[in-house]
């Protein structure tokens, strides 16, 4: 278990360490998370603060292909004007001077008279009329962030200034080298710029930028700087909490990101952003829609324009992200990460974490499963209502991977756990049964069998069975011939259970029968030798009860002997039932030297011998009773009539029905002799 | 397996010179482990102290040979170590017991407490007749 909780730790802090560094694929997962915010919750177009003038297809169709002469732009944006709009964007680069100039045309036409090209470069450039254009209304001209210097614009674009409200620096600002922008003449006759740059690295603008760097002096956004003129009020820096800063304009204050950009909370594509540049020109275009709106001019025009992919999974033109930021700008719609959320999403995933490597094993699997879901879910909708009522987007993806991750692991270790304990259990059941096998056969393979010892004598019958018990005892017993006339038998019982006592009985046997032969049939002696055998290799201490007899088959006397064992009934043919004498001494191995008497007496032709292991007595029944020496005087008295065989059977099954439904304790011994001669 | 503990139980009581050890429930195959280690400490300081040891069984309703064997055990530390231990007040399915496997004759067997007491010596029995009485 403890590698597992290792194992889930160090997923843990994997799962912390890449949400802080967020590789690629981390970033993925994320996007798709935020995605899946904006897609759930687009931000609905309320307010219309921004207008597209857009040169669409049908305006390149009627007026001509792009580069239009700066005559027709300038014509444009007097059309525009004549609505009084608040400020003019412009989502273009006149970076070369026009080639409709009427100078240019005459360089271009070798065959004009003199005279007829003096006056035409005599004329107003139409860079001139447009910068005169631009002079008669609100414009802001955009300007686009380059990899490198361009040899045309060595220094950085002239920026409105800035009110610095923050002692920090900005030093994470995304940063061009150069730009390009409009010629000289025109920027002059602007009163803003601003960058029209939105790069997105995978090609989807979740983000559009709002300050940037370009060579040393910070630059607004085309839309930003809009803003700037059309409120004419300062863009200021400040700080905001947890380390951020944010951009404050005509009472807004918008969070930035670290690179000087702001997430987009992005709305659909809306045809009625735009409107065409060529109705505009032609005057077919309603008034209101322009009157005091931010108006930005950009190509729609197919094979001219950007166009991007916004979170919604629409393509868009790259003009409509900058009216999409306008909109939410003046919706005071934010949107932001703060550092701070990253943190506090590490935290949840290691809390979250901790506890499930605390307390994942000791609730059940299902529960487990339940709760962890249950706070996943709780981490889900906390991010949807931060990303809706807070503008904060938290993502609770990685916390759930993390949790559910280490949930897995810790489930994994408590299924190998409870795996190993099952096999154990097995094995030890396993185990136990084979040593019960073993004991059961060790025992079972010592005993003998009367009847093909004695089967064909009619001068006696014996008769035995051994039941051993689950757990094995160490019942025995024995008979042989002693010499031509004299049978031995004996009936033994070792205390103890298992392997040992299995052991220690077949020891015993084996002892028995050299004692015996030994002794020539002297039980006293028999029994004084098996002791001292017995008391050689008796490590756990155990001890035999013991009945021995001989018996001589021509006479009928019976020689006896006990040692600690119940006393055998003895049923008369006269119809008598008596128990033998008690035994002389205690058990074999609980005492030494102890020394047993014998008893002899003579049978008369007809009596039978029962003799039993205290398994019969002390077999337990259902509720817990005893079988009891009473019932089984009864039974062998009902019995005593049949053989020896019909008599231990029906002992036999006598307790076998009486303990039916419970599990035998103790192995059960019967051996009945009948002495006919 | 926990309820061995349960059906097992022994409570000692010193009386002067003698050490009285109350055996309650059954004393069988899966209870005599318990005993035996419940017995060992009490056994090992009265033999040490010099103390006679009297088991009362009057609470015991069963024993089986394995806890034959225990009484054995015990028997035989106590030779060993010249000490003495009887039993005493044996429940009459015990003492059967004790009569057919002739423990009777491994461990003195008394009919009552006070006997067992008075077989040890004088002071043992009258320290337990007064703490009757009181």
């Amino acid at each position: 278990m403890r590698r597992y909780r290792l194992a889930a730790g160090g997923l843990l802090l994997l799962a912390g360490a890449a949400m802080v560094a967020a590789p690629a694929p981390v970033q993925l997962l994320r996007n798709a998370v935020f995605d899946s915010y904006q897609r759930l919750f687009p931000r609905e177009r309320r307010e219309a603060p921004a207008i597209i003038v857009e040169i669409d297809e049908k305006s390149l169709a009627a007026m001509g292909q792009w580069p239009w002469p700066r005559t027709r732009v300038a014509d444009l944006i007097d059309r525009i004007q004549l609505h009084r709009p608040a400020v003019i964007g412009i989502d273009l680069l006149f970076s070369e001077p026009d080639r409709f100039s009427p100078a240019r045309l005459a360089e271009a036409l070798p065959v004009m008279p003199t005279e007829m090209a003096e006056k035409l470069v005599a004329l107003p450039t139409t860079d001139h009329l447009l910068a005169q254009a631009f002079a008669r209304s609100n414009v802001v001209l955009g300007v686009a962030g380059m990899p490198a210097v361009d040899a045309r614009f060595p220094y950085p674009p002239r920026a409105a200034p800035m009110d610095w409200q923050t002692q920090r620096p900005m030093d994470r600002l995304l940063r061009y080298a150069g730009h390009l922008q409009s010629l000289p003449e025109l920027e002059r006759a602007a009163r803003g710029r601003g960058l029209i740059s939105n790069d997105a690295p995978d090609g989807v603008v979740r983000r559009a930028l709002l300050l940037a760097r370009v060579g040393e002096s910070i630059v607004p956004s085309l839309g930003l700087d809009m803003l700037r003129v059309a409120s004419g009020g300062n863009i200021a820096i400040v700080d905001r909490r947890f380390g951020g800063f944010g951009v404050s304009l005509a009472g807004l204050e918008i969070p930035l990101q670290a690179d000087g950009t702001v997430w987009l909370r992005t709305a659909r594509h809306d045809p009625h952003r735009f409107v065409s540049a060529l109705d505009v020109l032609n005057g077919k275009v309603d008034g209101t829609r322009i009157a005091n709106k931010l108006v930005l001019i950009g190509i729609t025009g197919l094979g001219l324009q950007d166009f991007r992919l916004t979170a919604l999974g629409e393509n868009v033109p790259g003009v409509e992200i900058h009216a999409q930021l306008i909109e939410q700008l003046f919706e005071d719609r934010d949107l932001s990460r703060p550092r701070a959320m990253l943190w506090l999403e590490v935290a949840l995933l290691l809390a979250g974490g901790v506890a499930v490597i605390a307390w994942s094993p000791r609730f059940r699997v299902q529960r487990v499963w339940a709760a962890a879901s249950a706070a996943f879910l709780i981490v889900v909708l906390g991010g949807l209502g931060s990303f809706l009522w807070a503008g904060v987007l938290v993502d609770g993806a990685w916390i759930g991977l993390g949790w559910f991750g280490a949930l897995a692991i810790m489930q994994a270790g408590t299924l190998a756990a409870s795996d190993r304990m099952q096999r154990e259990l097995r094995e030890t059941a396993a185990r136990m049964e084979g040593e019960l096998d073993a004991g059961k056969r060790i025992q079972m393979g010592l005993l003998p069998n009367p009847s093909n010892l004695f089967g064909g004598d009619q001068r006696f019958a014996i008769a035995a069975a051994l039941t051993p018990a689950r757990t094995v005892g160490g019942d025995f017993y024995e008979c042989f011939w002693l010499d031509s006339h004299r049978v031995f038998f004996a009936v033994a019982d070792v205390s103890g259970k298992g392997l040992p006592a299995a052991l220690f009985m077949a020891a015993s046997k084996s002892h028995l029968k050299s004692a015996v032969l030994l002794s020539n049939g002297n039980l006293p002696a028999m029994l004084g030798a098996m002791e001292s055998e017995l008391a050689r290799e008796n490590p756990e201490q155990l001890f035999i009860t013991f009945f021995a007899a001989v018996l001589d088959v021509l006479s009928g006397t019976l020689t006896t002997i006990n040692a600690g064992h119940d006393a055998p009934l003895l049923a008369r043919a006269d119809g008598t039932l008596t128990a033998l004498e008690r035994a002389s001494g205690p058990p074999l191995g609980v005492t030494e030297g102890f020394a047993y008497t014998a008893e002899t007496r003579t049978l008369a032709r007809g009596d039978k011998l029962l003799v039993f292991t205290d398994g019969v007595t002390e077999a337990v029944d259902a509720r817990g009773a005893f079988f009891g020496a009473e019932r089984m005087r009864d039974v062998f008295a009902k019995s005593c009539a049949g053989k020896p065989y019909e008599i231990v059977q029906a002992m036999d099954d006598a307790v076998k029905q009486f303990s039916a439904g419970t599990e035998a304790a103790d192995d059960v011994t019967l051996l009945c002799l009948e002495w006919r001669e | 397996m926990t309820h061995e503990n349960a059906t097992m139980t022994l409570q000692p009581a010193v009386f002067a010179n003698a050490l009285v050890l109350s055996v309650s429930g059954r004393l069988d195959q899966m209870t005599c482990e318990t005993f035996r280690s419940a017995l060992g400490p009490h056994l090992a300081n009265a033999l040490a102290a010099g103390q006679g040891i009297v088991l009362d069984l009057a609470q015991l309703d069963y024993v089986s040979s394995a806890g034959l064997r225990c009484f054995m055990l015990a028997a035989k530390e106590a030779k060993a170590r010249a000490g003495k231990i009887v039993v005493a007040d044996l429940q009459p399915m015990v003492a059967e017991i004790f009569q057919i496997s002739r423990f009777d004759l491994v461990l003195p067997v008394h009919a009552h407490v006070i006997d067992a007491l008075q077989a040890i010596s004088n002071e043992a029995a009258s320290a337990y007749l007064s703490r009757q009485g009181a």
